[in-house]
């Protein structure tokens, strides 16, 4: 291999690669499914701890989980039909299933160390985490200002607690699909 | 030099690969720019010689398959490109 070849080749891959590092892109739709699913989940807790309505209304907060995690699903299997998973896309990926695992292992597993509003606000804590984290890996604003609405409400929430759920709730609307709704209006 | 690396399309093909996941074969031939047999054939050299791995799967019952690098193939790159580096720095 002579010079002038080498330069040809390190021009392709410095184009390969180029290119490879455009804008990463983070799907808007599972932010908006789960921050509206989580509002559900804590507004039901609070009309049914503090407000005390009728323990029948976890049935709706059920509805919501299981919801999320079908359309999630079915998300996930379009995915599939991809052409190519950058290695971001991979952290992501585990970054949110981990939170999402580690949140619901704690809630099955410890429901007495995590009671009541320590569950919502675990919850709240894992996936501001794991958005704060993606947002940094992806350089992504509206997802670290979501994760810190997050963990904000969480703060806001133990200064008002006979309000709590409504708090964490529009944490989640707010932190969650606002970042969603960010997201997609930016894409477009 | 790593030989296997002095072809265009072969180098096109890892420097695709080196931050992906994944590719599948139909992304790789639509960004390199070649025809299925010949990329199947480069891929072949470099699923042999270690440095790609091949996934078969299946898509809405469609036949795919993927790419991955693999850590072989990411330590010949590196190498290779310092040493083409290295021989325009010597040529300057």
């Amino acid at each position: 291999m002579d010079a002038s070849e080498a330069q040809d080749h390190i021009e392709m891959v410095d184009r390969i690669l180029t290119r490879a590092e455009g804008p990463l892109c983070l799907s808007a739709f599972p932010f908006i499914i789960w921050g509206l699913a989580g509002a559900v989940m804590n507004v039901v807790v609070q009309l049914v701890i503090v407000q005390h309505y009728t323990v029948w209304l976890y049935a709706v907060a059920a509805g919501a989980l299981l919801l999320a995690v079908g359309l999630s699903i079915v998300w996930g299997q379009r995915l599939r039909g991809a052409e190519r998973r950058t290695l971001v896309d991979r952290q992501v990926f585990y970054a949110f299933n981990m939170a999402w695992v580690i949140a619901f292992i704690a809630q099955i597993g410890a429901p007495n160390i995590f009671a009541q509003w320590a569950q919502a606000g675990l919850w709240l804590l894992m996936y501001g985490a794991a958005m704060i984290f993606v947002a940094i890996l992806v350089r992504s604003l509206p997802v670290f200002i979501g994760g810190f609405i997050l963990l904000a409400a969480l703060v806001v929430a133990n200064f008002l607690l006979p309000f709590a759920g409504y708090v964490l709730a529009a944490g989640d609307v707010i932190g969650m699909t606002g970042a969603g709704i960010a997201l997609y209006a930016t894409r477009r | 030099m790593d030989e296997l690396l002095l072809s265009k399309i072969r180098l096109g093909a890892i420097a695709e690969l080196l931050n992906a996941d994944w590719v599948t074969f139909g992304a790789l031939q639509k960004s390199i720019g070649t025809t299925n047999g010949n990329l199947g054939a480069h891929l072949a050299k470099l699923v042999d010689a270690g440095y790609v791995s091949e996934e078969k799967t299946f898509v809405e019952r469609r036949p795919q398959t993927r790419y991955r690098l693999t850590q072989i193939g990411r330590g010949a790159f590196v190498k290779h490109v310092t040493e083409m580096q290295a021989l325009l720095k010597r040529a300057q």
